[in-house]
């Protein structure tokens, strides 16, 4: 292999294999650092670094799953690009060992790369469960690679596992492919050849990945070859394509299926199935077309138990009017009073836009206990894997938004972190699917924080604005998304996916995944509450604050009907509109019970926060941000005044 | 190139093949193939999870949508491409 070219990053360990096989958890168990980890295939949308101490701070690759090669969505295009981007990286690929044959087809493709390489045949357990015995040892006789059974979960072969990884070495195996695409093959090995030397991979594999068409590889080449050695490459693609009917990429599959077939059923042993779990059979029900319904009423029925009752109602009511309302914000303003001699600088603190009173006491006292119960509740459902379920029972209404049920993660996502959601649209097919995910997710979907203040806001007024808010954002959900079918021209995709077994979520990955997300919470979103509030303490004490909610009256006050300082929660609402819902909060008793409502309306289909908005400038570009933020607005407002006319005419909450 | 990208669906007529679409639920059936015209992405996937000739599969769903159990792994399919996949002849 090269010496130069690689000398100066040291060759590290890439982890690959198919989605939800647990590939983050063995991450997590070899580096220490923790990667989300849920119960759904495409958790991991992007590659996370590590390092493993206890291999020399060996550098050690998370990477997306990808059910085979070549890669076909963004997450999986990711992968690919680790791989030919890490030279000479030891390739680990995890498998679910209950699903042998599967695993086997993407191991014979990985073999061949020409990398040193182990396999790590992880969920055993659940193999066992079901009745299936694999022989690890015959199985690494016929691949010709260190096999290594474990449960990732509970630690088990991990010890085994990290002693394995320094002795693994380039497999002795290959597999024969059809006549003519051998001698292809043959044939582009020469040109390819350079290129498998500067990135550690066999010119045979670019071979195999090139003919199945990857699109990440075929940019890759485009840098590196001249025009005339890839027209070439293509031409002797183009010309095995006319000879068979089927397509390359499925003949090489299939060859490499019924290869891991043969393999299979040498090295497993299955013992007659038992009648389904108890597991299995919730799973079923749960996207049964009757029993799915009463089934996601009663989550969601547990999540507002937990979340809005708990959380919203006894945890905040203790913090914010027990513990700061009756303890700690008294003593400290009496405390500020007599220590701080500058009515400017007590005013900074506790005034009416406080650091203190206005800042941390909203994220402390309110929507932090709101959001831990959600993270909570939250990351044991990721966990269940019941989110998969909801896949199918939504695709019915995403057909209508020209999507498929595999839209339903990111949307749920979201109502986890904006953000985050936007990055994981990478897991759908086409562009125009991402496109819409993203759009609608911008416009109506609120994320934890600010659903933690709506959730207080609206519980404050009673259980029918819960339900009217609800509907409303709901009904702008499905109306902008069928129309944005309409203007976004391109076909829909229809659902194929893969529905993980429902499992009990365990209690320290949930309590990990929400201290992640609680420090999240705590490290990004508080001090933007900090800076939003002192940005307004600013403004008003230059005196630009009565000239800014002098120039939102007509907006404001004449077409949402609300107070004209309501402009000043607006204005913030550009920073968070979790932010911007604290400030009509702070206005209290000024507001009726209909315009606290049209308020929260308007601010939940307002901007996406700054961070999510960087994510959509990353992901689609900043023209189409620009264009998003463009239509948001408007149609935010525009909403906002119509649901003030709606119940005003209704008569309710005046 | 001969195929298309996402063009998954195929016409089913009276005459052709039985499909995938066509077993009951909590029934066995063996794969035969593809419809002609299945899309080359589609193709891929399925086969990567083991959809191939010869294969058994059960079927423990057909509403809302095709729910297939193949080795322990459950897959969704949508009634278009659930139309995609042959089924051999009973035995
Ligand atoms: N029973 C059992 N569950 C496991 C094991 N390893 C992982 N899991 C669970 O499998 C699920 C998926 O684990 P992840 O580590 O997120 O899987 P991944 O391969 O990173 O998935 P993607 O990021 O989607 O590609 C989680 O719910 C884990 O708790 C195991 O050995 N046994
Ligand atoms: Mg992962």
């Amino acid at each position: 292999m090269s010496s130069e070219l690689t000398a100066s990053v040291p060759p590290g360990l890439l982890l690959v294999g198919q989605p939800n096989v647990g590939k983050s958890v063995l991450f997590h168990a070899l580096t220490g650092r923790y990667v989300t980890v849920s119960n759904y295939p495409g958790t991991t949308v992007e590659v996370s670094r590590g390092t493993a101490q206890a291999l020399g701070g060996l550098p050690v690759l998370d990477t997306p799953g990808v059910i085979s090669l070549p890669s076909r969505t963004g997450d999986e295009h990711a992968t690919t690009h680790a791989l030919l981007g890490e030279a000479n990286a030891t390739l680990l690929q995890v498998g679910d060992a209950k699903n042998l044959r599967r695993t086997l087809q993407l191991t014979v493709l990985m073999a061949e790369m020409g990398r040193p390489m182990l396999l790590a045949l992880n969920m055993i357990d659940e193999a066992e469960a079901r009745g299936a015995t694999v022989d690890a040892a015959a199985l690494a006789a016929e691949l010709g690679l260190p096999v290594l059974p474990t449960v990732a979960t509970r630690g088990q072969g991990i010890d085994a596992l990290r002693a394995a990884i320094p002795r693994a070495a380039v497999p002795r195996f290959r597999l024969e492919y059809p006549a003519d695409v051998e001698s292809t093959l043959d044939r582009m090995a020469a040109p390819l050849a350079p290129l498998g030397e500067g990135c550690g991979i066999a010119p045979r594999a670019l071979g195999l990945l090139f003919l199945a068409g990857d699109g990440e590889l075929e940019g890759w080449l485009e840098g590196r070859l001249g025009e005339g050695t890839l027209d070439t490459l293509r031409a002797l693609r183009d010309a095995l394509q006319l000879e068979s009917t089927e397509p390359l990429a499925a003949v090489l599959q299939q060859t490499r299926m019924a290869a891991a077939e043969r393999i299979a059923g040498r090295v497993i042993r299955q013992a007659p199935q038992a009648a389904g779990s108890f597991a299995q059979r919730l799973g079923a029900r749960a996207v049964h077309p009757v029993w799915g319904w009463p089934i996601l009423l009663a989550v969601l029925y547990a999540i507002y138990g937990f979340v809005g009752e708990f959380g919203a109602g006894t945890l905040v009511g203790l913090l914010e009017e027990d513990l700061f309302g009756g303890i700690i914000n008294p003593w400290f303003e009496g405390a500020v009073r007599a220590l701080v001699p500058w009515p400017w600088a007590a005013d900074l603190l506790i005034g009416e836009y406080g650091l203190w009173t206005m800042g941390m006491t909203y994220a402390l006292a309110l929507i932090l206990p709101i959001v831990t119960t959600f993270f909570i509740a939250f990351g044991a459902l990721e966990d269940s894997g019941y989110f998969s379920r909801l896949t199918v029972l939504s695709n019915r209404s995403f057909s209508k938004m020209g999507l498929n049920g595999r839209a339903v993660l990111p949307m749920v996502l979201g109502l986890g972190c904006v953000t985050m959601a936007t990055l994981t649209t990478r897991i759908l097919h086409s562009p125009r699917e991402k496109l819409i995910v993203t759009f609608l997710l911008a416009l109506a979907i609120p994320c934890s924080a600010q659903l933690g203040v709506v959730m207080g806001m609206l519980a404050g007024i009673s259980f029918t604005a819960t339900l009217i808010w609800f509907v409303v954002v709901l009904a702008v959900l499905v109306t902008v998304g069928w129309l944005a079918n309409r203007v976004i021209k391109g076909r829909r995709i229809p659902l194929m996916t893969e529905l993980p077994p429902l499992r009990l979520p365990a209690v320290g990955n949930v309590l990990t995944k929400t201290w992640a997300r609680l420090k999240w919470y705590l490290i990004e979103v508080i001090p933007l509450f900090l800076l939003g509030a002192f940005i307004l303490y600013v403004l008003d004490r230059i005196g630009a604050l009565p000239w800014l909610i002098e120039a939102g009256e007509p907006l404001v006050t004449g077409w949402l009907g609300l107070p004209k300082e309501a402009s000043a929660a607006f204005l913030m609402g550009f920073l968070r509109r979790d932010f911007g819902a604290t400030g009509l909060f702070a206005m209290g008793a000024a507001l009726s019970p209909a315009q606290m409502l049209v308020g929260i309306v308007t601010l939940t289909l307002f901007v996406p926060c700054f961070a999510s908005l960087m994510m959509i400038v990353k992901e689609h570009g900043a023209r189409r941000a620009a264009l998003m933020v463009a239509l948001i607005v408007p149609l935010a407002f525009f909403l906002g005044g119509l649901l003030r006319f709606a119940l005003a005419a209704a008569g309710w909450g005046q | 190139m001969k195929h298309k990208p996402h063009s998954h669906s195929v016409p089913h007529h009276a005459g052709s093949p039985r499909t995938l679409r066509q077993i009951d639920p909590g029934s066995a059936a063996r794969v035969a193939g593809f419809a002609a015209g299945t899309a080359s992405e589609l193709r891929e996937r399925l086969l990567a999870y083991g959809l191939i000739p010869g294969q058994t599969l059960s079927v423990i769903a057909q509403r809302p949508v095709t729910v297939i159990q193949i080795e322990h792994t459950e897959l969704a399919l949508e009634d278009t491409l659930a139309a995609c996949i042959e089924i051999a002849a009973a035995h």
